[in-house]
């Protein structure tokens, strides 16, 4: 089997990344601003696993390889407490768009 | 028992590598506080939480006590993952000193608001361990790890007045802005990886020596030192990443941003001063973009301040503004700039810290923090507002404070490192600044308009005050009490770099 060469990878990668940092400009529902950012996330897990695929040595491989376990473990935590708060948002105003929810302007 | 070890390529079996345990002490010493506050406070009844900050306090003095007995001391452990030196030494002693502050002044604040909740001081404790492991590793995997923890913490400490929109509003954002620059300082970091197979700050320096120009390498570190750059910017707020701060320190409780001003910026700028060195013969390629955002944060920092009508938002400005000086000293990259960078924040904790504990006072009068409210201040509350006049000065960077003289080194190594322009731009924004903070010394001190009553002052926020104000004036009187060892720190830091040991 042709194995995929790095590059297609992190062209892959890089537009998930792109795509996920517009998502966050472009977009008012912070769920989905969320998801962008976890997408981004996943853009550089992407990028640290192709890349171990081509260390030279095993301990270079594996920095990658936990590097991108800890990623994960970050994210979760991260849903656990940005969905807490967005909760909490929406208990109080019933509505969690961005724009809507916007008292800290003078 | 021999522990298994991959080493290019096969597997062989070696001794387990040699661990400094008293390295890891202050740290362990800390998150063992944290678990026990934790612990402790399920068993107590709602609303009493004085062993809580007795056994934070004690935990915070002896994470102390560990870590000075480690002062002098230069070593990795854990295969380069922990590094011990002293610019981490007096990092960490900043964190834990900072920590200690904010426990003693935040039960006042907490009773006054009615916001009973005890998970304040674990939560306070383990966002600090964050900030201790930022200061103490040049390992972007630990670094981001430690970032992470201190960020976790800080989103739920600001959303913490979970009945009060304007504060899950800042919860909100600051989570947002948060995850999205950790984004990019992670991306920063894959490509770190995929440039130089390794993931410490050190490791630019060895692959930028080895890569040609032009090359995928090359190409790959360019990127990834500027996503390094935006990541950190938008944690240390400078300007045009600074569009959170205003809102997420009004909207938050009191207390917590009183703490995420200072601890904040000694993690990060720590961070920072590790990369600048990790990063110094790249130093043509990200110097002129820091130079911009240095100018840009102390010019808009300063220039919004003057126009907030509100003392939080205005000290939040405020601290865009002290970013922005502090950026000064990486783009001198020189040891006067590095350590003053260390003086300053060390300075700016105490100022900051103080400022923002002098503000919770308003927690009686409905915690309504503008200019307006606070005017007066000194009828009620003589004490607060001597002390509120002190701190201010030295943010104003005016002679004899602490203030003045980190600014000061600030100069002299942008003029050592022919940065006039920077330089002039450093003295001018600092006058401006000096507009603001003493308007609302003089606010303090107007006679307010109906007779009002007198506050009585609890003693641990007169102790926190006063540990404040006497440090600022101490330092101001004494600078090279601590400049000297700082700049020892860095010199050291850069001899180390620049020969190549981890």
């Amino acid at each position: 089997m042709e194995s995929i060469p790095l590059n297609a990878y992190l062209t892959l990668s890089a537009f998930l990344f792109a795509m996920g940092a517009v998502g966050v400009a472009l977009k008012r529902n912070p769920i989905v601003m969320f998801m962008c950012i976890e997408l981004m996330l996943n853009a550089a897990n992407l990028a640290f696993l192709a890349f171990a695929r081509y260390q030279p040595t095993v301990q270079e491989q594996v920095a990658g390889h936990i590097f991108a376990l800890f990623v994960l473990g970050v994210a979760a935590a991260e849903v656990a407490v940005g969905l807490g708060i967005i909760t909490v948002i929406f208990r109080l105003r019933e509505t969690i768009d961005v724009d809507e929810v916007n008292l800290l302007r003078e | 028992m021999p522990a298994i070890r991959y080493t290019h390529g096969r597997m062989e079996a070696t001794v387990r590598p040699e661990i400094e345990w008293n390295a890891l002490l202050p740290l362990m010493s800390l998150i063992a506080t944290a678990t026990l506050v934790l612990l402790v406070e399920m068993f107590l009844p709602r609303g009493r939480h004085a062993p809580l900050i007795v056994i934070g306090l004690i935990g915070l003095a002896l994470a102390g006590y560990f870590q000075i007995s480690l002062w002098q001391t230069s070593l990795t452990t854990f295969e380069n993952l922990w590094r011990v030196d002293t610019i981490s030494s007096l990092l960490t002693l900043a964190i834990l000193g900072a920590t200690a502050l904010t426990l003693l002044f935040s039960e006042e604040y907490l009773q006054q608001r009615d916001l009973r909740y005890g998970e304040f001081y674990p939560l306070l404790l383990f966002a600090s361990a964050g900030a201790v492991i930022m200061v103490s590793s040049t390992n972007l995997m630990v670094v981001f790890l430690g970032l992470e923890v201190l960020s976790l913490a800080l989103y739920v400490l600001a959303g913490l007045a979970r009945y009060e929109v304007r504060s899950e509003e800042s919860a909100l954002k600051y989570f947002l802005l948060g995850a999205f620059a950790s984004a990019f300082f992670l991306y920063g970091i894959a490509m770190l990886y995929g440039a130089t197979g390794s993931v410490d700050l050190m490791a630019i320096a060895r692959g930028w020596g080895n890569s040609a120009p032009g090359t995928a390498t090359s190409a790959m570190l360019i990127a990834s030192v500027a996503l390094l750059l935006v990541g950190l910017a938008f944690k240390a707020s400078l300007v045009p990443f600074h569009m959170w701060t205003p809102d997420v320190y009004q909207g938050a409780p009191t207390i917590a941003t009183a703490y995420m001003s200072a601890v904040v910026k000694v993690a990060v700028f720590g961070v920072l001063i590790r990369f600048v060195e990790g990063a110094a013969g790249m130093a043509g390629l990200w110097a002129p973009i820091l130079w911009w955002l240095a100018a840009l944060s102390m010019v808009v920092g300063n220039l919004l301040a003057l126009v907030q009508r509100d003392a939080k938002r205005m000290l939040a400005y405020s601290s865009i503004a002290h970013a922005g000086y502090m950026a000064v000293g990486l783009v001198s990259l020189n040891a006067t700039g590095l350590s003053g960078i260390l003086y300053y924040l060390v300075a700016y904790s105490l100022m900051s810290v103080g400022a923002f504990a002098v503000l919770t006072v308003m927690a009686r009068a409905g915690d309504a923090t503008t200019i307006e409210a606070l005017r007066g201040l000194y009828y009620r509350q003589p004490f607060a507002a001597h002390a509120m006049a002190v701190l201010l000065v030295s943010l104003a960077g005016i002679p004899p404070t602490a203030g003045f003289w980190g600014k000061w080194y600030l100069f002299v190594a942008s003029l050592e490192a022919g940065q006039v322009l920077l330089a002039i731009l450093l003295a001018l924004t600092s006058v401006v600044g000096a507009a603001y903070y003493l308007g609302l010394v003089f606010a303090l001190y107007t006679p307010p308009r109906e007779t009002v009553e007198r506050w009585r002052m609890p003693a641990p926020m007169a102790a926190c005050l006063l540990a404040c104000v006497l440090g600022l004036i101490l330092l101001g009187l004494a600078p090279s009490w601590l400049t000297a060892p700082a700049r020892q720190a860095v010199e050291a830091s850069a001899t180390r770099v620049s020969s190549g040991l981890p």
